[in-house]
């Protein structure tokens, strides 16, 4: 337990040095909620109230909040948005590479060596595997749109290295979302500004495949061999 | 008185009692019969040189015989093979026994004053000894060997000469006539494969004397001639060798040799005269064994028939015998022969040898089932030969592993120095070790050719006790034992009684229920306890957990994961060590819920909680952090504080990207 407050602490600390400035609310107007860390309920945000990392704020429909980043900083959050505090932190082009690459490296068992024998696992099934989803929980699109809207302040305000993180992740979870796509195409151009040529190329390799409008085909196209030839 | 010497008989005597002396220089080589490809002891020398050089470096060889013309076993020879480098040998031969002697009685008659005649006998010796022989020998190539010998004989007429002195008188003296004779052998082997052998020599290529004796003695000088012998061995196991060869004498030789027993051998062998009318000129029965570096072989010869090794020759047929060796001749009766043989140099240049042996890892019980396929250590292997050779590297600890392991082969050109690493297959006796103990490790190398280690290297090899662990998170997956009894009747029990509700449980959420059964189960049962030991250093097995109800972090994070996968929910290992204070490393555990990302709703709505990671089949699903030492609050406390841990040293503090959190899969194991 000691050990775990400890390391807690430290990491609090590694955590602070992400985040040396303050971030403060400044202006809000409409409904404007803020959630703590893990926790799964929202509270409302007044003008004054500090951000931590780990807090995400919600805008909902005709509302609007400003936040101060290091006392100079101002964003304007729009609308029908949730946001991560963390993702206001510019992260370097290594670490967007990094965190893409640990995407597959960390997923992938490491079984130190692939000789090692594999036994089954011991697998028990208990009582009928039902699939009646009827009373679960439905999709919140509505949340997902919100987060979607999300990356796009991150990218207008420079923030590209999270909009790209952020976006992969929300697209995971909520694939069916038209919005994806435009949340897509933002994230293929923060890599290609982030320098990541490669890696916007790939992007826009998996986009042409979904389902698009002629625009978007024609861009994802156009950018295709605008990529293809810069790599050359 | 008128004194007249006359002339000497003519039919002269061989005295078999005083003569016969017929030596043979190996008891394995005679009664092998055909020995002049398959020799294998010091006599090379005499059968063919070209096989000195395959002999152990240092070598002596003694032989004895006991004939039926002689009192007893006399000494017959003595001979030592020395290698001078791995390519070179040379042998020299010390012959004491190595004699025929021959006696002619002689009549003088001489006439009395009265013209009657008076008889006086008096006898010549004739000796043919050898002296000494030297031999060298060279390897060509792999397979093709040359060698020469060369000999000197003795060879001593002692006559009695009788005179008239001025007055009158008839005197006699003892005259002794002596010359050397030397002769110059050659010989060669071809080593066509494993099986057969090809050779031949030519002995006395060269011969001649350093002076000449007398007219009247030169009849009974000893006649050398030149001899050249053909022959093949094929040896189809290690327990049985055949050996034929044939010479322009027109003797065909064959010999066989079998191992009945673990170095004791049976030998027999043929000695035939094609142009004879007799089926056979001799026949030869031996046996030999060897201990360690001493080899003992018998021999006997028996010859069919007597007629000039029983005694007596006329001089017309002595004076035209020739002599291809003392050993062998018309003279040669039968005889039993006893050799010894020793080697005291080293058993054999070793073709590659141990310079180092580094064991790169201390064992660890629990995960020494990793050493079948991860190195335990390495040695510096140094090819000693001026060949390539390939070598194998194997290892063995007797108490805990059955068995010797053994590296692929490793190919080594002339002095190469490899780092060749080994590894350890060891069996359950490796779990009773209770405490840090000290074993002997055996570290060999075989060379591709070799039939015995080339080297070996003696170390200590540091075993660790069953329930250590080296703190790093890739090895503690060894301590999960999903299988176990004690863990499969936990888990079954867990969900048995829990089974009504289970059966109301969405299937897709039925992995995320279970695991919180399960823990809240450890709950009632475990109580968490501060490891007395540096938590790092020492694990439980999971049903010491659940028999000794409780552990520390690491012991029910163990216990956890081994029960999350009994049930068949896939599970890793969360290791943080952080930057700045590696002594406050821990570890927490993260499980599969089986949910895809876009249902991770039905646990939560907030994404901070849970992360998303591929499976082995590629498909993306959501996994919950668990703090097992939050044991006694339960499930839902553990979960908000494994992921709020995750939340802020993966995901903001990008532990993982920077490397001081490692994410790792629990692979079972047996």
């Amino acid at each position: 337990m000691k050990a775990r407050i400890i390391t807690t602490l430290l990491s609090l600390i590694f955590t602070l040095n992400l985040y040396s400035g303050e971030i403060k609310i400044i202006s809000v107007n409409g409904t404007v909620l803020k959630r703590h860390g893990i926790q799964e309920n929202w509270t409302r945000a007044a003008v004054g109230d500090i951000l931590k990392p780990e807090d995400s704020i919600e805008l909902g429909l005709k509302s609007s909040a400003v936040i101060l980043i290091d006392g100079s900083k101002k964003i304007i959050i729009p609308e029908n948005i949730i946001i991560d505090v963390s993702d206001f932190r510019i992260l370097s082009q290594e670490e967007v590479l990094l965190s893409l690459a640990m995407e597959t490296i960390r997923s992938v068992p490491d079984r130190g060596n692939t000789d090692q024998p594999e036994i089954p696992k011991v697998t028990t099934v208990h009582g009928s595997n039902k699939e009646d989803l009827s009373h679960q929980p439905k999709i919140p699109v509505e949340a997902g749109y919100k987060q979607l809207n999300g990356t796009r302040v991150l990218y207008e305000n420079g923030y590209l290295g999270t909009c790209v993180l952020r976006t992969r992740d929300l697209t995971k979870m909520f694939p069916s979302l038209s919005a994806a796509i435009e949340a897509k195409l933002r994230s293929a151009d923060a890599l290609e500004k982030l320098g990541l040529k490669l890696e916007a190329f790939e992007e826009y390799i998996r986009l042409e495949k979904e389902n698009l409008t002629s625009e978007q085909r024609s861009f994802i196209s156009m950018k295709i061999n605008e990529l293809r030839n810069s790599n050359k | 008185m008128d004194i007249q010497l006359l002339k000497l008989f003519l039919i002269m005597l061989i005295s078999s009692s005083i003569a016969a002396a017929q030596n043979l220089s190996s008891a394995r080589g005679i009664s092998l019969a055909a020995s002049s490809l398959s020799v294998n002891d010091a006599s090379a020398i005499d059968w063919n040189p070209a096989a000195i050089g395959s002999l152990h470096d240092i070598e002596i060889n003694i032989t004895n015989s006991i004939s039926s013309n002689s009192k007893g076993f006399s000494l017959i020879s003595m001979s030592g093979v020395k290698k001078i480098t791995d390519k070179q040998a040379i042998a020299l031969a010390f012959t004491p026994g190595r004699e025929l002697k021959f006696v002619l009685p002689a009549l003088l008659t001489i006439l009395d004053s009265a013209g009657n005649p008076v008889l006086t006998k008096y006898d010549r010796e004739i000796t043919y000894y050898q002296t000494i022989g030297a031999g060298y020998s060279i390897d060509i190539s792999k397979y093709l060997s040359i060698g020469t010998a060369f000999r000197i004989y003795g060879n001593d007429i002692t006559d009695l000469k009788y005179f008239i002195d001025s007055t009158n008188t008839i005197g006699s003296r003892e005259e002794k006539n002596s010359i050397s004779i030397w002769s110059l052998d050659i010989g060669s082997t071809l080593t066509i494969n494993d099986y057969w052998k090809v050779g031949g020599t030519v002995k006395n290529l060269a011969y001649g004397r350093t002076k000449n004796f007398p007219d009247d003695l030169d009849d009974l000088r000893l006649k050398l001639h030149r001899v050249g012998v053909v022959g093949a061995s094929f040896k189809p196991s290690e327990n049985f060798l055949t050996a034929i060869e044939g010479d322009t004498e027109q003797q065909i030789r064959i010999g066989l040799e079998w191992m009945p027993y673990e170095n004791f051998y049976l030998r027999s062998g043929l000695y035939t005269l094609y142009s004879a009318d007799k089926p056979f000129d001799a026949i030869a029965l031996g046996a030999g064994f060897n201990i360690n570096r001493f080899a003992a072989d018998i021999g006997y010869i028996w010859f069919p028939s007597k007629t000039n090794s029983g005694g007596n020759i006329n001089l017309s047929t002595f004076s035209s015998t020739t002599f291809t060796n003392l050993d062998y001749s018309r003279f040669t009766s039968d005889q039993l022969l006893l050799t010894l043989r020793t080697y005291l140099g080293s058993e054999f240049e070793p073709l590659a040898i141990i310079e180092d042996v580094d064991i790169k890892n201390e064992i660890y019980p629990a995960s020494s089932k990793i050493f079948a396929f991860t190195p335990v250590g390495t040695a510096r292997v140094k090819n000693n030969s001026g060949k390539r050779i390939s070598a194998k590297v194997g290892f063995f600890i007797s108490e805990v592993m059955n068995t010797p392991t053994e590296s692929i082969p490793y190919t080594l050109e002339p002095e190469e120095i490899l780092e060749i690493p080994f590894n350890a297959v060891f069996n359950n006796k490796i779990d009773s070790v209770k405490k840090l103990s000290i074993y002997d490790g055996l570290v060999f190398v075989k060379a591709k050719i070799a039939e015995e280690y080339d080297d070996r290297y003696q170390t200590r090899v540091l075993v660790r006790g069953r329930n250590d662990w080296n703190g790093d998170v890739y090895t503690l997956h060894y301590f999960v034992k999903p299988g176990d009894n004690k863990v499969l009747d936990f888990s079954r029990n867990v969900i048995h009684n829990q089974k009504n509700r289970f059966d109301t449980i969405p299937g897709p959420l039925q992995n995320f229920e279970k695991a919180r059964a399960l823990f809240d189960s450890l709950t009632h049962l475990l109580r968490y306890i501060n490891d007395p030991r540096l938590s790092r250093d020492y694990v439980q097995y999971p049903e010491e957990t659940l028999t000794l109800y409780g552990g520390d972090c690491d012991d029910i994070t163990v216990c956890y994961a081994s029960l999350l996968m009994s049930i068949g929910i896939s599970a890793a290992f969360v290791d943080v060590i952080p930057q700045d204070n590696a002594s406050e490393a821990h570890i927490y555990l993260l499980f599969d819920t089986g949910i895809p990302p876009q249902n991770a709703n039905y646990l939560t709505d907030n994404p901070k909680r849970y992360c998303i990671r591929r499976s082995d089949n590629n498909k993306e699903t959501v996994w919950i952090p668990i703090e097992t030492t939050m044991l006694k609050k339960g499930f839902m406390e553990a979960w908000n504080t494994g992921a709020e841990q995750y939340y802020k040293e993966a995901e903001i503090g990008l532990g993982i990207v920077k490397g001081w959190i490692k994410v790792v899969d629990i692979v079972e194991t047996q």
